[in-house]
Parts: structure tokens; sequence; C-alpha cells
């Protein structure tokens, strides 16, 4: 799965540990979620979704889109 | 929210460490430096202080002495994959089966060798299957690790 979590966080300026400190997980989550080597849960994805404020779909691309 | 947040997150922009993973290292080592501790200072004291060749019935609790902080080491590891995050408790736990794995066939070769082979196992066998579990949980947590 894609995702624009990396886009979204540089355009607002945050560093990787800063996203884990507001998602509540470590900055090795982050930079695995941002290099596609960890899909993260439905919650995790939820809270990503809310904490950027966009839709879960336009930040999360399945492979095949 | 995103501009409280925007505020709260630029504090920490160019630290390394978030404040997540310091939490969760701090909480461990203060549960588990204890148990460590612990378990030195107990098996040191039943080293030092028994002398198993001449002790009675007695010598089977002292023994079992050290166990007492292992346990706690052992609610320290379980409290911290409590705490660690999905990603961290997913590559933990995936390490952890593999020590298990690599433990139990020890343990089963062992096994067959002091059955089967009559071969004396009582003295070395549990620390070869202690020491292969927890090393082939290392290697696969570090493993692990280097994927991120």
């Amino acid at each position: 799965m894609n995702n624009r979590v990396r886009e979204l966080r540089s355009l607002r300026g945050w560093s990787q540990s800063a996203l884990g400190d507001a998602l509540g997980v470590s900055r090795q989550t982050v930079n695995a979620i941002e290099n596609g080597r960890y899909d993260p849960s439905l919650p995790l994805a939820f809270t990503i979704a809310k904490t950027f404020d966009e839709p879960i779909e336009a930040i999360f691309i399945p492979d095949d889109e | 929210m995103e501009r409280d947040l925007y505020v709260d997150v630029m504090r920490s922009t160019t630290e390394e460490t978030s404040q997540f993973d310091r939490s969760v290292r701090d909480a461990y080592l203060r549960e588990f430096g204890p148990a460590l501790a612990g378990y030195i200072v107990t098996l040191s004291a039943v080293l030092v202080f028994v002398d198993f060749e001449t002790a009675g019935w007695w010598k089977y609790p002292a023994a079992l002495i050290p166990v007492i902080p292992c346990l706690w080491g052992v609610r320290a590891v379980a409290r911290h994959i409590g705490r660690i995050d999905e990603m961290q408790r997913d590559r933990l736990l995936s390490a952890l089966g593999v020590g298990f794995g690599a433990a139990m066939a020890a343990a089963i070769t062992l096994g067959l060798l002091g059955t089967m082979a009559t071969l004396d196992t009582t003295r070395w066998g549990p620390w070869v299957i202690y020491g292969l579990g927890m090393g082939s949980w290392g290697i696969a947590g570090m493993r692990n690790s280097a994927w991120q």
C-alpha cells in the first residue's frame, strides 16, 4: 500500500518524531510507514487521517490504483 | 486543532528521539533495571553464602531465590510489550516467536539425547536452551529492527 504520510508531514514542517508523538507511536514506526515497510492498523490509519485533517482514502492508496 | 499540534510538535522538531520513545524506554528501564540488579544481587548472595555440597533440604529454595527477581523481569517485559506501539509489538513478538521456536528445538534435541542416548545434560542442558532461545530472540529482533 502506498501513502502520502511523508508528503503531508513535510508540508506541515513536522519531524518524524513530532508526528510520532502526535500519533502515540515511535519515530521508527512513522519512518517505516513512510517508506512502505509497515502498513498501519485501521485505528492508526484513522488517527493519521484525523491528524492531517484529510480523508483516509486521500492518504492511503492501494497498490493497484 | 492542527495549529495547536503544529506548535506542540515544532518543539521537538530537531529531536531524534520522540517523547513517546523516551517515555517507553524510561519506563522499561525503571522496571527492568531493579529486576536485573535484584537477580545479580540474589545470585551473588546465594553463590557466596550457600554451600550446596553440604546444605540440607533448604538448598532447593535457596537455589530458587534468584528466580524471584527474574519473575519481576518477566513482568517488566510484559508491561513493556503493552506500552510499545503496534509495529514495535508486532516485530518484538515475531522475534520472540523465533526465540521460542529455537528454545523448543533445543529442548527436544537435548531431551532426545538425554532419554534415548542417555547423555547427561542435567547440568548444562537448560543453559543451552536458555542461550539459544535468548540469542535467537535477539538476532531476530535485530533483523526486524533493520527493516525499519
